[in-house]
């Protein structure tokens, strides 16, 4: 990968000077970008830093409060997305818009039907879809409903629809977020050929590995202003880590606990459910984790590792087998009985499970003090001074970057709404911490704040369930690894004692025991 | 970042701005909802104008005839009250993701209810018997909606649809009991016995019609805010409306607040066919509803289900309906091209609320493009 780049004369987008303003937040401030025909440059920085802003005044979702943009030398101003689109614009969301009820042709060509306007010319959508997505590798009926496929190929069905419509620069906000190791490695081989063939990439994501993986140069974000641009031959992960948080100490390896691992706290025994959405039906499941411990699930999504934390919470009923927790069974209780008894619960999907979208930051942090209160006092206010004041101070403890508690979550950048969740779960003082991808989208640095406080959490003894799909998570924080295949335990290991490769090897199948390893 | 495809239309887009907040935004919402009107006052005079009117004293003798001296803005009141009342009810509904349009059939069941109540029942103090009137309705709202709410939780029977064929169901009943076994006798058309005196609201201004039943109306009106904005119970309904599977993840009892929200929503329905019995009508008859269910469903979704918001729409509905009537009996602008007038504002007002997005959303959730 990145060859040196040949400097063709000018580039072929420039922004120069950005500003953006949201009320009295800063999101973008004199922010300067360029790029260079067939470059892939990623584009990093803190949560909240504006790299989204930034790709959404490009994309025309937002008009700058000052600034240039320049696409080929002419300088452009775009009202709309459809006038960025124009000129060969694309963009695919750090949360995917497709309509999941419709189907993969009416996503890819929604707003820009081909045939005459208003009708749905189904036959013409097929045809037209189809260079797309073969330039793509997607091989997939046209008539699939979008919410039946798993996310990296709803993934590959935005890129599929930026295609469609011409696009020469495609921004990509995050797209690994939601991919596992393989899925990335494909998705990269296919970025790449894009590049070769003479489109330009802009490729956001705060795994510094992927980064210097594809990129050919980064650009880092920090509170909105441009840090530094360089080539990535030229440069070395430390130095962007210094450059996105201004300091020199962040952690990216093992996360120091001292905790003493004690009893069983939770306990699954044999359990199974149907099959559920896109994931596999668990089989027999069983597993236990200990006081002070914190266990790490991997493996490749879709094998049962959403389900599994779905079944533990309550929301997915088991078909077979029983759930202790701190020795007592919960198999037949609700979410609220559970979480009552000490579990507490990160979900993976953070804008449909974890918060609630369109609320405050404060009714999404409160879920939990709220959820228990009984009878005649559920009457009473919901929030009172007491409880603002205890939201400020959990937003002020958690570094959440919001203008107050009275913000709507949807207006939070994605990890500052992932620390919601996590600040809620962790207040609740559980006795079992179920996290599910819960570093999503989150920066190097919140990403060392967060491990701070699970570490916490276990030297008071809380039991952790860590489902990851993402193996430097679970390397850097669990004390044990099992390997989820086909919806069982293919696999178990210390993590002292493990690899990722060899932990790669047992997700894809591979039938190698712990004594032959 | 996370998995979730939340751009599409789903049911959550029904009341997806919501939780707006800073000066900002409702500035902004008065200044479209301003707009909305004077666009509406120009039609108005342009429509007088074609027949023959001079229009603004016209509408002048119109708006004196709804809110002009303390008698008419009494009348005007007394003529919203059942509306207000209603309309709270579907606005509760709505913010916790249940869609009562059977508001109406619900008004004829409160209204049947408590005119058998104060038919039937009594004489005794008034005060006691006004509660049983009251009561009756509010069960009878409750029980009905919060059964179609307990089918939607328990059987995910759609609300939408349930709600709507319950009204017709509602009031053919009702119709047949008025014409048939509950009949007052002593009268050609189909109507209940009147209610003996101690079940009847006393005037507290002599003929306006305005009754001691609207301080029953805004103590429901303060109460269904608070509920609905400020409790605790109200932030489990609205959780539940608009984040459902979060609120589910959380531990929030989802299916509880569905059932206790279209329970409060059918009260108040309920109570407002009290009203329209207990302070207006004083018996039960066919036509006694006469579209206020739809009436509030419309106003719930312009104000986007939020309390204030309605009750303020409620306001400028009843005050439009009667400077029509105004303007009526000065001119010979007929009630139903003045009506139609209304429509149109309230279409513009709605198309600014975005409520043809809402419908949208409802059209996505039963025409469904076939695929596999
Ligand atoms: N529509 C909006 N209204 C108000 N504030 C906003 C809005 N969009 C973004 N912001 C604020 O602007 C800042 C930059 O947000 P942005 O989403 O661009 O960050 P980001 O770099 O993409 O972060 P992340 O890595 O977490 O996705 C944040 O403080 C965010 O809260
Ligand atoms: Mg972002």
């Amino acid at each position: 990968m990145s060859e040196p780049l040949t400097n063709a004369g000018r580039p072929l987008l420039k922004l120069a000077g950005i500003t953006k303003t949201f009320g009295p937040i800063t999101a973008n401030e004199d922010v300067t970008f360029d790029l260079e025909p067939g470059e892939i440059h990623a584009l990093v920085g803190e949560n909240g830093a504006g790299k989204t802003t930034l790709m959404r005044v490009l994309y025309g979702m937002y008009q700058p409060d000052a600034g240039t943009i320049h696409v080929d030398g002419e300088q452009v101003e775009f009202r709309k997305p459809s006038d960025s689109i124009r000129y060969g614009i694309g963009m695919v969301h750090q949360h995917f818009m497709l309509v999941p009820t419709f189907t993969v042709a009416e996503n890819i060509t929604l707003g820009a039907e081909p045939g005459r306007a208003g009708l749905f010319d189904r036959k013409a959508a097929d045809e037209a879809i189809r260079k797309p997505m073969s330039r793509l590798g997607v091989d997939l009926a046209p008539n699939t409903i979008t919410g039946t496929l798993n996310v990296a190929t709803q993934q590959k069905i935005e890129i599929t629809k930026v295609l469609y419509r011409g696009a020469r620069i495609i921004i990509l906000d995050e797209p690994t977020a939601v991919l596992t190791p393989q899925e990335t490695d494909e998705l990269f081989v296919l970025l790449r050929k894009l590049a070769d063939d003479g489109s330009s990439i802009i490729f956001i994501s705060h795994k510094l590995r992927e980064v210097f993986a594809v990129a050919d140069r980064i650009t880092v974000l920090r509170d909105g202003r441009t840090v530094s641009t360089s080539a990535t031959a030229a440069t070395d992960p430390k130095q962007v880590v210094a450059a996105m948080t201004g300091r020199g100490d962040v952690n990216l390896g093992r996360v120091h606990r001292d905790a003493a691992v004690a009893d069983v706290v939770l306990r699954a025994e044999g359990i199974s459910t149907a099959k559920h959405r896109h994931d596999a039906a668990l089989d027999g499941v069983s597993f236990t984790v200990r006081s002070g411990e914190i266990v790490g699930i991997a493996g490749v999504e879709g094998n049962g590792q959403s389900v599994l934390a779905e079944a533990l919470i309550g929301t997915v009923p088991l078909t077979a087998g029983t759930v202790n927790l701190g020795g007592r069974e919960i198999t037949g209780l609700g979410v609220a009985d559970r979480r009552t008894l000490g579990l507490s619960y990160v979900p993976e999907d953070r804008h449909l499970e974890g918060i609630p979208i369109n609320g405050s930051v404060l009714e999404g942090l409160s879920a939990g003090r709220l959820r228990s209160r009984r009878s005649w006092r559920s009457w009473g206010r919901a929030f009172p001074k007491a409880m603002r004041a205890w939201g400020s101070e959990l937003i002020e403890r958690y570094s959440i970057k919001t203008p107050g508690y009275d913000a709507r979550c949807s207006t939070l950048s994605g990890g500052n709404q992932q620390k919601i969740v996590i600040a809620r779960e962790l207040e609740e003082n559980p006795s079992c911490l179920i996290l599910a991808q819960p570093t999503r989208g989150v920066d190097l640095g919140a990403i060392d704040f967060l491990y701070g406080r699970i570490a916490e959490a276990t030297a008071r003894g809380c039991a952790v369930l860590l489902i990851s799909a993402d193996l430097d998570e679970i390397l850097r924080l669990s004390d044990r690894v099992l390997v989820m295949y086909r919806g069982r335990v293919a696999a178990e290991a210390r993590t002292s004692e493990t690899s990722r490769e060899q932990l790669g090897m047992h997700m894809m199948g591979a039938k190698v025991t712990e004594t032959a390893a | 970042m996370s998995t979730s495809t939340t751009a599409g239309p789903g049911r959550r887009g029904i009341l997806r701005r919501s939780g707006a907040r800073g000066p900002g935004r409702a500035t902004t919402r008065l200044a479209s909802a301003g707009f909305t009107l004077i666009v509406g006052l120009a039609m108005a005079v342009l429509l007088i104008q074609m027949q023959g009117f001079e229009p603004f004293s016209t509408l002048a003798a119109g708006v004196q005839y709804a809110v002009g001296d303390p008698t008419s803005i009494a009348r005007t009141i007394a003529w919203g009250l059942p509306l207000y009342v209603a309309a709270i009810g579907v606005a509760i509904a709505f913010r916790s993701g249940m869609f009562n349009i059977g508001a109406e059939g619900q008004i004829y069941a409160g209204a049947m209810a408590s005119a058998l109540a104060g038919a039937y029942l009594g004489p005794m103090f008034t005060g006691a018997h006004l509660a049983l009137c009251i009561l009756a309705a509010a069960a009878a709202g409750a029980g009905l909606a919060g059964a179609l709410g307990w089918l939607r939780a328990a059987w995910g029977v759609d609300e939408v649809l349930s709600t709507l064929l319950s009204n017709y169901i509602v009031i053919l009943f009702c119709a047949y009991l008025a014409t048939g076994p509950l009949r007052d006798p002593s009268r050609q058309s189909g109507t209940t016995r009147e209610v003996v005196d101690t079940a009847r609201f006393a005037e507290i201004l002599p003929r306006t019609g305005l009754t001691g039943v609207v301080f029953l109306v805004v103590a429901l009106c303060a109460l269904g805010w608070w509920l609905s904005e400020k409790s605790v119970i109200g932030y489990r309904w609205r959780m539940t409306g608009e984040s459902p599977a979060f609120a589910d993840a959380a531990g929030i009892d989802v299916k509880g607040s569905r059932i206790a929200s279209m329970v409060a929503s059918g009260a108040l329905c309920g109570i407002a066919g009290a009203v329209l019995v207990t302070a207006s009508q004083g018996r039960f008859w066919t036509e006694i509803g006469s579209g206020i269910g739809w009436d509030a469903v419309l106003v719930a979704l312009i104000g986007r289900a939020r309390p204030v918001a309605t009750l303020v729409w409620v306001t400028i509905y009843c005050v439009m309906r009667a400077a029509a009537r105004g303007v009526e009996q000065v001119s010979t602008v007929p009630s139903e091209l003045s009506l139609i007038l209304i429509s149109a504002i309230i279409i513009a007002a709605a198309a600014r609320a975005g409520v043809f997005g809402q419908f949208a959303a409802f059209r996505h959730r039963f025409l469904r493009t076939k695929g596999r």
